[in-house]
């Protein structure tokens, strides 16, 4: 019995799990760098991949707009009279701005949100092949100033950070990851919480540690809160689509649709410079 | 030699298209796995311990590209290989329903296994939840892939460039 237990094939199987399990625990998302390696494959299949989703890419728009031209005449009326109304929105939205900015000057506010970040845009070139994890791969890396926990956001709002950087690509953990946590708030009340990603496909966020009593409802907009100093203060995060109290009975979550469609990711802009924040942060995992 | 080769840039081939192509043709919100589904048919064709050692190449080929977490896929598709490959001379290889029951179960054992590992990394989601949301589809996923790569794979490891006989 003993000698059969001592085959050679259950000890290589034992020897080849332990030593998996302490290289998985080792290089996980807290490592520095890449190993040589890691950057070397990276580097060589990156070019390729950006090729491939070119192709792909250039494809879908083609025969995209084959069918789309129908509804383009309608849609141009449509969003020329939404710029017209924007435009005027945008005039009294400015006179908001220089108040606000008056007032300021006034009370000696510091600012803390940055105005003009140190962005450079970068091309979505792959996507991690497994069902467990939400990463994308860019075509830039350490070469164009790109680091690691650098925020990644697009038009619409806050895409994920930077994980793993080689010389000329960088792998960036999307928000919707289940192992991402983003500092957060609402934004009309303040109400604080911490944006996660959810295990399941339904691409969902879920904003966690709020109050039972907290005055969170449908609809309102979720930004970032800076706390941690990740990702900058104020970046859109998604709107809250529902609310739903904790098992325990204590806390409550609210479920969030991320402004940013992650299924059509294309181009994202790195953000370079994280601008410092006044407040301490707190020593939860709210800072990753 | 030859074969290592082929089988490499197969699996680099595969984990291009899985990470560029498939990620748009994403279907209940799951991508199929490639490197996983040929890990299985080399297995089935050429036994455990070949099997094992093209899981371990696949593995780390997606783990190098994509992990955060070096050895995860490694170790799931290593256990995938081996498991299957034991099925090598059990089989009727021929019929094409085969293989695809087997792709589906052996879908099932490898996200379970990632299932396992992710949760010794700390990831908080309960079992049947991810079985029902991503496995299951998965699992049918990559069967419905099966007959578009099985016949050239069984072809190849039979006749052509992946047989076994030339050292």
């Amino acid at each position: 019995m003993f000698r059969y237990i001592l085959n050679r094939y259950v000890l290589g199987f034992l020897c080849l799990v332990v030593l998996a399990l302490i290289l998985i625990t080792y290089t996980g998302q807290d490592r520095t760098s890449l190993s040589p390696v890691e950057k070397v494959v990276r580097d060589v299949v990156t070019p390729v991949e950006h090729g491939v989703t070119g192709i792909v890419n250039g494809i879908s728009d083609t025969v995209g707009s084959v069918f789309a031209i129908g509804s383009i005449k309608n849609e141009n009326k449509e969003l020329r009279e939404r710029v017209s109304s924007l435009e005027a929105e945008n005039n009294l939205l400015r006179e908001y701005e220089y108040q606000n900015l008056r007032l300021r000057e006034l009370l000696q506010f510091k600012d803390t949100i940055a105005r003009d970040y140190n962005t450079v845009s970068a091309s979505v070139v792959a996507r991690n092949p497994s069902n467990w994890f939400r990463t994308i791969t860019i075509n830039r890396g350490e070469s164009d100033g790109v680091g690691k926990n650098m925020a990644v956001v697009t038009s619409k709002g806050l895409v994920g950070r930077v994980i793993n950087v080689s010389a000329n690509s960088a792998e960036v953990l999307l928000i919707i990851d289940s192992s991402s946590a983003v500092g957060s708030l609402i934004q009309i009340n303040r109400v604080p919480g911490v944006i996660e990603g959810t295990a399941d496909d339904s691409g969902m966020l879920k904003m966690i540690h709020l109050s039972k009593e907290a005055p969170v409802k449908t609809k309102q907009t979720v930004v970032s809160s800076g706390l941690g100093g990740i990702f900058p203060k104020g970046l859109p995060i998604g709107t809250v689509t529902g609310i739903e109290l904790e098992s325990n009975g204590l806390v409550k979550y609210a479920t969030v649709r991320p402004f940013a469609d992650f299924n059509e990711l294309e181009e994202v802009l790195v953000i370079r410079n994280v601008p410092a924040v006044d407040e301490t942060a707190p020593d939860d995992r709210g800072g990753a | 030699m030859l074969r290592y080769l082929l089988i490499i840039v197969l699996f680099l081939l595969g984990l291009i298209l899985q990470s560029t192509i498939f990620s748009h043709l994403t279907v209940a919100g799951v991508k199929p796995d490639l490197v996983l589904i040929m890990t299985v048919f080399y297995a089935l064709l050429h036994g455990s311990r070949e099997g094992a050692l093209a899981g371990a190449i696949g593995g780390l080929l997606q783990d190098l590209l994509f992990g955060q977490y070096l050895g995860m896929n490694t170790l799931a598709k290593v256990i995938a290989g081996y498991v299957f490959g034991m099925l090598e001379k059990k089989i009727y290889k021929e019929n094409l329903l085969i293989p695809m029951a087997i792709i589906f179960v052996a879908t099932l054992m490898h996200e379970t296994v990632l299932y396992m590992l992710r949760q010794y990394q700390g990831l908080s989601a309960g079992y049947f939840s991810t079985l029902r949301s991503v496995m299951i589809s998965a699992a049918i996923y990559n069967s419905c892939l099966t007959p578009f790569i099985y016949g050239k794979f069984y072809k190849s490891s039979t006749k052509g460039l992946l047989r076994l006989t030339e050292r």
